[in-house]
Order: C-alpha cells, then sequence, then structure tokens
C-alpha cells in the first residue's frame, strides 16, 4: 500500500492538494502516523492503569502526598499545552490556506508555551525535591516523577516535530507526503496535551 | 496577518478551545473539592476528563472528519480507560 | 551482461531465522531456564543462589538453547536491511542498522552468557557473586536498549524515506517500527528500581518492551516475506518492449 501521488499535488504556482480543502472524510495525517499515536496512547494507558492500581494499594498515602503537590504548577502546565494545541491547529489551517507566515508564527508561539510548560516543570520539580519530595519518598512521588518524566520526554519529542513542522509550513508549496506529515506531527502534539489533562487530572485532583 | 489571525479563529474550534479552558480553570478552582462526597466528586473529574480528552480528539485531531473505524478506535479507547479507571478507583479503599 | 537473478531462497532463510529466534529464546528462558517470569530484583542473594544451585542443569540447558538463537539476530536484520538498502541512494541507514545489530548479536550472546556462567558452579561461588552474576544479564537483556531503539528508528526512516519506485514495505510499517522503538525505552528505567513496575521484572521495564519487541519480530518477517514476493511477481514480468503497441482485441 505505497502512497501513489496523487495529480493534484505540487502544482505549480504553490497549492495544497485539493482534497483537503473539500470537507470529506479523510485520516488526519496518514494511516501509519494513527497507528503511532494510539500505540503511544495505549502504552500510556497501561501506565495509568498502573498509577491506579499503587493508588489502590495504599490511597491515604497517595491522598496526603497529593496535599504536598501545587495544584497551581499542572493547572498552569494544563492551560500552556491547551493553548499551544490550538496554536498548532491553526498553523494547519494557515498552511491549509496558504497563510505561511501566521503558520510559521503559530507554531513558534506553540513552542514557546512548549518551553513554558517544561519551566515551569522544572520549577515544580526543584520546589518538590527542596520540600523533602523526591521520587524515592514514597510511591505516590515515585510515580508522580517517573509518569511526568516520561510525559516530559514525548513534549521534548514533540518540539522537535513541530520544529520540522515550523520549517515545512514555510514552503511555498508542499507534496502530498509533506502535508500528511503536518498534519500528522499536529496530531501528535495534540496527543501529547491529551496525556497530559489525563495526567493532570490522575496525578493533582483526584481524590 | 492580523486579519488572517482573526479570520481563522473565527471557528468553532476557538470555541472548543475556551471550554477546555474552562474546565481547567474550574477544576483548579474547586480545590480539594467536596471532602463529604470525595467519590462523587472524583467521578465528577473522571468525566470531565473524559469529556475533555473526546473534545481534543474529536476537534483538535480533527477525527470527527475521519473514517469512521479511526473514530471509533480513539472514541473506543477513551471509554475502555475512562470506564477502566473509574472501576479501579472505585473498588479501591477510600482515600 | 545479464543481472543476477534474484536468490529468493537466501531473503527468505534469512527472515525465517527471525521466528527461529524467537523459538529459541522462548524454549530457552521460559521452559527450560525458567528466567520467563524474571526473578525479582529485590530478591535475596541467597534466594537467587539457591534458585541457580536448585535448577542448574536446566538453566545451563536453558541458555545453551537460547544463545543459539542470538546469531540470527543478524540473519534477521540483514533480511530487513537489504530492503531499506534498495530504497536509499547513500543507504547510511542501513549502515546505521548493520552496526546497531553487531552490538545487538553481542549483546543477545552475553546475556545468554553471563547467565550461563552464573549457573557454572554456583555451589562453588559466594551468593553475592551468583546475584550479581545474575543482575548483569538482566542488564544486558534490558538496559542496553539504546541500539535496539536506534535500530528500529533506521528502519523506520529507511521505509518513510524509501522513494523508490516499488517501496517494498507500506509506510506503516515504518511508524509500527517508530512505535517499538519508543517503547523499548523504558526499559532504562530498570536500573533506578527493585520492586514494581520500573523493575526488570516490572511490567512497564520488562513485560511491554519484551512483547513489543518480540511481536515485532514476527510482524517484520510476515512483511519481509510480502515484500520478497512481491519483488519476485515484480522480476517475473515481461520487461515492456522498447516500442510498446496498444494490444487490440
Amino acid at each position: 500500500m505505497s502512497t501513489t501521488v496523487p495529480p493534484s499535488s505540487g502544482v505549480p504556482g504553490g497549492s495544497v492538494p485539493q482534497d483537503r480543502l473539500r470537507r470529506t472524510r479523510h485520516v488526519p495525517g496518514e494511516v501509519g502516523a494513527w497507528v503511532f499515536i494510539l500505540g503511544d496512547l495505549a502504552a500510556f494507558a497501561l501506565l495509568f492503569g498502573v498509577w491506579m492500581y499503587y493508588r489502590g494499594m495504599e490511597p491515604r498515602l497517595f491522598a496526603d502526598s497529593q496535599a504536598e503537590v501545587h495544584r497551581s504548577f499542572g493547572a498552569i502546565n494544563t492551560l500552556l499545552l491547551l493553548t499551544s494545541s490550538l496554536c498548532v491547529v491553526t498553523a494547519v489551517r494557515a498552511v491549509r490556506a496558504q497563510m505561511h507566515r501566521l503558520a510559521q508564527a503559530a507554531i513558534g508561539l506553540a513552542l514557546v508555551c512548549a518551553v513554558g510548560f517544561l519551566l515551569d516543570k522544572v520549577l515544580e520539580w526543584t520546589d518538590l525535591v527542596a520540600n523533602g519530595h523526591g521520587p524515592t519518598t514514597n510511591n505516590y512521588f515515585l510515580y508522580f516523577f517517573v509518569l511526568t518524566g516520561l510525559h516530559a520526554f514525548h513534549v521534548l519529542i514533540g518540539m522537535g516535530i513541530l520544529i520540522a513542522l515550523a520549517r515545512l509550513s514555510g514552503k511555498p508549496s508542499l507534496s502530498e507526503g509533506q502535508f500528511s506529515f503536518v498534519e500528522g506531527g499536529a496530531c501528535f502534539w495534540h496527543m501529547v496535551d491529551l496525556i497530559w489533562v489525563v495526567l493532570f487530572a490522575l496525578l493533582y485532583l483526584m481524590h | 496577518m492580523t486579519g488572517q489571525l482573526v479570520a481563522l479563529l473565527r471557528n468553532r474550534i476557538s470555541l472548543i478551545w475556551l471550554v477546555l479552558i474552562a474546565a481547567t480553570l474550574i477544576s483548579w478552582w474547586i480545590g480539594t473539592g467536596d471532602a463529604a462526597n470525595p467519590q462523587l466528586g472524583t467521578a465528577a473529574v473522571f468525566v470531565v476528563v473524559f469529556i475533555k480528552v473526546r473534545l481534543i480528539g474529536l476537534y483538535f485531531m480533527e477525527l470527527r472528519d475521519a473514517p469512521l473505524p479511526l473514530r471509533l478506535l480513539f472514541e473506543g479507547y477513551c471509554l475502555v480507560v475512562c470506564t477502566t479507571l473509574l472501576a479501579m478507583y472505585l473498588t479501591s479503599g477510600v482515600g | 551482461m545479464k543481472p543476477l537473478p534474484l536468490n529468493t531462497s537466501a531473503l527468505r532463510l534469512c527472515a525465517w531465522s527471525g521466528p527461529a529466534l524467537v523459538i529459541l529464546f522462548f524454549v530457552g528462558l521460559v521452559p527450560l531456564a525458567g528466567f520467563i517470569p524474571p526473578p525479582a530484583p529485590s530478591d535475596s542473594a541467597e534466594l537467587i543462589a539457591s534458585w541457580y544451585q536448585e535448577h542448574t542443569i536446566a538453566i545451563q540447558i536453558g541458555v545453551l538453547v537460547m544463545v543459539t538463537g542470538t546469531a540470527f539476530n543478524a540473519t534477521f536484520g540483514a533480511s530487513i536491511a537489504v530492503w531499506t538498502r534498495r530504497g536509499e541512494a547513500m543507504p547510511v541507514l542501513t549502515y546505521v542498522q548493520l552496526i546497531c545489530l553487531a552490538f545487538v548479536v553481542v549483546d543477545a550472546f552475553f546475556t545468554g552468557m553471563v547467565w550461563g556462567v552464573a549457573a557454572f558452579r554456583p555451589d562453588e561461588v559466594a551468593a553475592d557473586t551468583t546475584r550479581m552474576l545474575n543482575d548483569l544479564g538482566w542488564f544486558l537483556f534490558l538496559f542496553t536498549w539504546p541500539p535496539f531503539t536506534v535500530w528500529l528508528l533506521a528502519i523506520g526512516l529507511g521505509v518513510i524515506w524509501d522513494k523508490s519506485d516499488h517501496p517494498a514495505f507500506p509506510r506503516w510499517v515504518g511508524y509500527y517500527n517508530f512505535w517499538v522503538a519508543l517503547l523499548i525505552v523504558p526499559a532504562g528505567l530498570m536500573i533506578f528500581f527493585k520492586h514494581g513496575p520500573f523493575g526488570f521484572n516490572g511490567l512497564i521495564t520488562f513485560w511491554m518492551p519484551t512483547f513489543v519487541f518480540f511481536t515485532w519480530i514476527c510482524v517484520m518477517t510476515y512483511m519481509v516475506l510480502r515484500a520478497i514476493s512481491a519483488e519476485e511477481q515484480r522480476r517475473a514480468l515481461p520487461a515492456p518492449s522498447v516500442d510498446p503497441q496498444p494490444v487490440r482485441g
């Protein structure tokens, strides 16, 4: 099932493949990207289950430890990622509408939000450790640091993808494959946002 | 460019984003919530998260316009994860 | 000069070495040596030593069976690299695969060998020594994830960036390789933990990466065999004539 290049792509003068402009059912990005995204979501589902399992074994400990964590750090991170996702959505729509500078600016803003996320995370971690709550303190903090750490790793990968998207969105015309990568990369970023939304609830909100 | 930006933002997506922001702000403000019935509060948190996740998937990831099998896979994922985590919560000890 | 015919026998032999590897590892490690499920990293030295002492022969046989399969990493990896080679003008990604594969073969072999040494004379060495050798084997099995991840990333990129007329693999195979490459990464967490899901017997650090990797071998075997058949059929078609005339029936 190799990707054949449809005649509408690479039209001289710069344009976007026509079927992207019609509201037909299409796979955002490409099928392969969803193998990766759904697969990664499945792995995180396992991690969510691990969290709930160990929380279930020591509910009092988890509740007490959660009170030591500042919800503000988590909430700010959620707001930052949600905003970055809006930027990315806007960027993809800008690429479709041939608004290249706007697309790059939007991705730039998304990257700023991502850096903000990581800064906030570092602040939060150093604050926790300074107050004697490190990954070795107890099970709550162990899973807290491991889960947020694995998520932060995904944020880093996502930032790399966003940088690639910023470069691509500056091009006057994109091939079918390149546009698929833009959509697929955007979906990866939304996945990173989605995972954090769940983590925020599991780590900071539930009791 | 500002005109272009405004044109792009006047879209349902921005409304979805506002809803997501509002939901986050509310959960931030509510704090530890109703101490009298933590299970109800947490169940509500789960439901809200489920809605947020679906909104991100359907609108940001554009799965609303995706072929049905892909959309069903995503919806199925949300449903299975939400119910499993909720069940694990309800069958665990009280926090 | 006529081009050489395709040696599908060599290609197929190498592809099938993948399942052979899985079978040898499984048979060696599970029913024979009993290494899966893994012993707990939190087990005392005495417990580990006594396990080696009580099951010495079974472990020795199991380890021998396992190491017999390790060279098949080379043949199996080559059966994939030969296809990504075709999609590259300058085969850097293929080179990366082959270099990582060299490590994978050594690593797989040393894993078995270290466990073999632990089972060589467990009655005559201190329990601590036996446990450290056991630990070393698990480090070789799991902590060595980076070359595996880079190997799979190189395959994935080779598939995605294949611009040839007849790519060997559909594009989703590339993404699948990216996914497996990512899910192997948590194996590195084993250095920090002696209990729970991130220990070397844990759900996230052992079970998930191992399951995902060995199923990957089976999936890729299938895709490689498909690629071989497709290439065979493609070469069996008559070459287009210089001045094609449309056939009117």
